[in-house]
């Protein structure tokens, strides 16, 4: 049983392809801006297809992922900063402190339902904030110099983000390509339904929740790599959930591209509102409410509409002239 | 005929109001039990407890002989219970095939490789084989209620709950729904079936039971219901003779 037809399989391996070359060999030909801009894609991308296995797949609409991105930034500013260790393990702790802080906390979140999760998780990390303001191992609310992104070039930066987009992308496709994530569509499209079908929806979520935790962790660790300072109050921000949510909506939720589209348009967004900082949320929020309001399903919703996309290969297909070769045979007798 | 499944004074109340007041039944291996009542008769609830979605305050729910009143709901689709819903809950961005596929593979735990020849059997079951690429939110109604019941039957059920499966189609789109319904209770599985539609009760069912205000009042072959006074005074609200 095949699982795509083979021109959609060529097509798709060839622009697959096509786009790893130009994205590994970027740093050789593009100028540093256009390197700094794709470095900051990158990991933008990686935190919005986090945040959409999350809501866009499990239903679990967080606004506490910015806990998560700040365990990420104070694991790698610890272990290079304190710790004098090699700064790529501050990637291996973000990713296992996060998984761990998102295990003791999945107990009494995943207790909560609906907008009730979703006000949990952003007071869970608040209160992390807060901790983490008043705490003395990692130096209150002064933070850290990481200073080892000082002697980063930024084409070794580069490669680290796109090492962890790609990390978040490939775990998004092997996800949904495997049979957990065809329950994963299944709960997406009707949680009630794949439940009576025989989707068991806690673990189903769990699973997610531990690996977009694990992820947005090590995002993280990059994105304070990349901005060389982490404090509670900047690590723990809601403004990073913000991007998340712009990223997951305007390219369209429940989609492996979607994300990857609202990373884009939210980084050269962002650059071309650089210089109204007081202003950038609001229009981007403004933006985000229009696309709601026009677009619910967000750019690729729209393209779906038109023709079905599948650049990842996660649809599962049949060839129907079995079907065909049946019904010709029983119209025969 | 042996018994799969024994209902016993079965209770459920939301808010004060008996929905369900002591309902007592059983269905045996191969048999079609119609179910028949007017709107809050307790229909759908009957089938939500008995496919773990609603918990009865009392009574018991014996399947294949085992108490199931603690089993979840993932539980009960694996030993055996498959359902529909009156409104077909399809998922609605996944194609016809992979609403199949995803039933099959978590309906009777087994990898997607296997999973494949299954669906395939089930689509062509449902007669919904050359439409298995299209996605089911495009799916016209009845193509929706086939979905619905091959999706049921994904996880090789023992017992299939239908839910009004018949409502809202033309005549000949609900014969052809009784035709996949005789083909399933040919292959041996057994069969509760919720309909407004008399028709399909008179000939799809080996029994109907008539429910009214929680309270299950006969269970007798189709005819025998139909004729009975007691059809009369439920939907009419009163007696035949007065």
């Amino acid at each position: 049983m095949k699982k795509q037809t083979g021109k959609m399989t060529t097509v798709r391996w060839i622009s697959l392809a096509v786009a790893v070359v130009l994205l590994v060999s970027l740093p050789f030909w593009g100028g540093d801006y256009i390197v700094n801009i794709f470095t900051l894609i990158l990991m933008y991308m990686a935190i919005g297809e986090m945040w959409n296995l999350l809501a866009g797949y499990a239903g679990l609409v967080s606004l506490g992922a910015q806990a998560f991105i700040g365990l990420g930034g104070y694991s790698l500013a610890m272990i290079s900063q304190v710790f004098k260790l090699p700064f790529l393990l501050g990637f291996l702790l973000a990713a296992v402190i996060s998984v761990l802080f998102a295990l003791i906390i999945s107990v009494p979140i995943f207790s909560m339902k609906d907008v009730y999760f979703t006000i949990g998780t952003w007071l869970v990390a608040e209160a992390v904030c807060v901790f983490f303001q008043s705490w003395a191992f990692v130096n209150f609310n002064v933070g850290y110099n990481i200073t080892v992104a000082r002697r980063l070039s930024g084409t070794a930066m580069y490669f680290i983000a796109f090492g962890v987009g790609l990390i978040a992308l490939v775990a998004v496709v092997i996800i949904l390509r495997s049979k957990f994530g065809l329950g994963l569509m299944a709960m997406r499209d009707n949680e009630a339904a794949s439940e009576i079908r025989g989707v068991k929806l806690y673990r189903s979520k769990l699973i997610c929740f531990l690996v977009s935790s694990a992820i947005t962790g090590i995002a993280g660790a990059a994105l304070y790599l990349n901005l060389s300072y982490i404090k509670p109050t900047v690590g723990f921000g809601i403004d990073w959930t913000v991007s998340m949510v712009f990223i997951a909506v305007i390219g369209g939720m429940g989609t492996i591209e979607g994300p990857i589209i609202g990373a884009i348009i939210f980084v050269i967004l962002r650059q071309l509102l650089y210089n109204f900082s007081g202003f950038s949320m609001l229009i981007l929020g403004i933006i985000a409410v229009v696309m709601i309001l026009v677009a619910p399903k967000g750019i690729m919703g729209l393209i779906n509409k038109k023709k079905g996309f599948d650049l990842f290969g996660v649809k599962r297909t049949v060839d129907i002239s079995i079907f065909k070769e049946d019904a010709e045979t029983a119209a025969a007798k | 005929m042996d018994t799969i499944l024994s209902v016993k004074d079965l209770g459920i109340s939301f808010g004060g109001n008996k929905v369900l007041d002591s309902i007592n039944f059983e269905v045996g291996e191969g048999e079609v039990l119609g179910i028949m009542g007017p709107n809050g008769a307790g229909k759908t609830v009957l089938l939500n407890i008995i496919s773990g979605i609603l918990k009865a305050d009392h009574g018991e729910v014996i399947f294949l002989g085992e108490d199931i009143q603690k089993a979840k709901i993932t539980e009960r689709t694996v030993k055996g219970i498959g359902r529909t819903f009156q409104v077909p809950r399809a998922f609605e961005h996944m194609s016809v095939y992979e609403n199949i596929l995803a039933s099959v593979v978590y309906g009777q735990k087994v990898s997607e490789k296997e999973a494949a020849a299954k669906a395939i059997e089930i689509l062509k079951l449902v007669k919904l084989g050359e439409r298995a690429n299209e996605p089911a939110g495009k799916l016209s109604l009845i193509n929706r209620k086939r979905l619905e019941i091959g999706a049921a039957l994904a996880s090789d059920p023992k017992l299939l709950l239908l839910d009004e499966v018949a409502g809202g189609l033309t005549n000949a789109e609900v014969a052809g729904i009784l035709d996949i319904v005789r083909t399933i209770k040919n292959s041996g599985v057994s069969i509760i079936w919720i309909e407004h539609i008399i028709q399909t009760l008179v000939d799809g069912t080996d029994r109907v039971m008539l429910m009214a205000g929680g309270r299950d009042l006969l269970t007798a072959p189709p005819m025998e219901v139909m004729n009975s006074s007691i059809v009369n005074e439920v939907y009419m609200g009163a007696d035949e003779d007065e």
